[in-house]
């Protein structure tokens, strides 16, 4: 067989594709499915990074609070107080401390939780894409 | 991208993109169907970071090669096809002379290496440039000459009508 033989060939017994109109339906609804889960995706993002924001706010105005109280009250009368309150402060900064671990976590597992979705859409939106 | 426009361009692309995966798929049309989903799927998401460097066409084949080579590497011995599809989808009024063409084509395109095989059909079955196919399958054009030097040479010996 020669060159301009299996050009011929080649070019004249290209493969046909049924006519399937349920083809772009399908790609619409997938295209469907990919949005809502976008959408997801965003809407568990926004909530944890408001849940990040809102615990790293709260921490910085405690942190205010504690040290304005010891640069504006008296040094004995901190003294004071540590030593009256200094058992139930112990407990109180576990549990205070219990609480922000509880909810950062809660901010990290949803992170957790996106990735496989997120992990997708960087793949596709990555370097191999021109 | 809105979502409109992007649902006109793969109406105008879809054709030639099942067409291209149904040729790398051996003429499996349920298997190029469901690589061509993944692929339009696979667009979509990306279709934000889509600059426009290069055609759409050119962009979305690209993909659904990527699609393929996916496949590919994880596909399990059992869903290859052991002596190919013998129809491509042959219309019904085509003689036993054309399916016998078909059938011959077709398996000697699944005996090439998968780099000659998607530059064949590329520039044979889609009437694309050497460009345009060096930038679809991510190679240098100099590298796709090659393969479609070879391609040929291969084919001449594999198809004897």
């Amino acid at each position: 067989m020669n060159e301009n033989d299996l050009n011929i060939l080649l070019r004249t017994n290209k493969p046909v594709v049924k006519d399937d109109p349920a083809f772009m339906l399908k790609a619409r609804q997938r295209m469907s499915a990919v949005e809502g889960i976008k959408n997801e995706v965003d809407r568990q993002r926004k909530h944890a990074l408001i849940a990040l924001s809102v615990t790293l706010l709260i921490g910085v105005a405690a942190g205010i609070l504690i040290a304005v109280f010891l640069l504006l009250a008296p040094i004995d009368s901190i003294r004071a107080l540590i030593g009256e309150w200094k058992l139930y402060i112990e407990v109180a900064v576990s549990i205070i401390f219990t609480l922000i671990a509880i909810y950062l976590g809660n901010g990290i597992s949803v992170f957790v939780r996106t990735i496989p979705v997120t992990s997708l859409y960087l793949r596709e939106t990555g370097s191999r894409v021109p | 991208m809105t979502e409109e426009r992007f649902i006109d361009l793969v109406r105008v692309e879809q054709e030639p993109l099942r067409r291209f995966l149904l040729a790398l798929c051996g003429g499996d049309s349920a298997l190029a169907d469901d690589l061509a989903q993944d692929a339009i799927t696979r667009a979509y998401v990306a279709s934000g970071s889509y600059l426009g460097l290069s055609s759409f066409r050119t962009w979305l084949f690209r993909i659904a090669y990527n699609c393929y080579v996916d496949y590919s590497r994880k596909k399990h011995p059992e869903l290859v096809p052991i002596d190919g599809k013998d129809t491509w989808n042959l219309p019904a009024e085509e003689t036993s002379d054309a399916a016998f063409r078909y059938q011959q084509i077709n398996q000697a395109l699944e005996r090439l290496p998968e780099k000659e095989k998607a530059v064949i059909i590329l520039f044979y079955f889609e009437d694309r440039s050497i460009k345009e196919t060096a930038s679809i399958l991510g190679i240098p054009s100099g590298t796709v000459k090659y393969h479609l030097s070879m391609g040929r040479a291969h084919l001449k010996e594999l198809i004897s009508l």
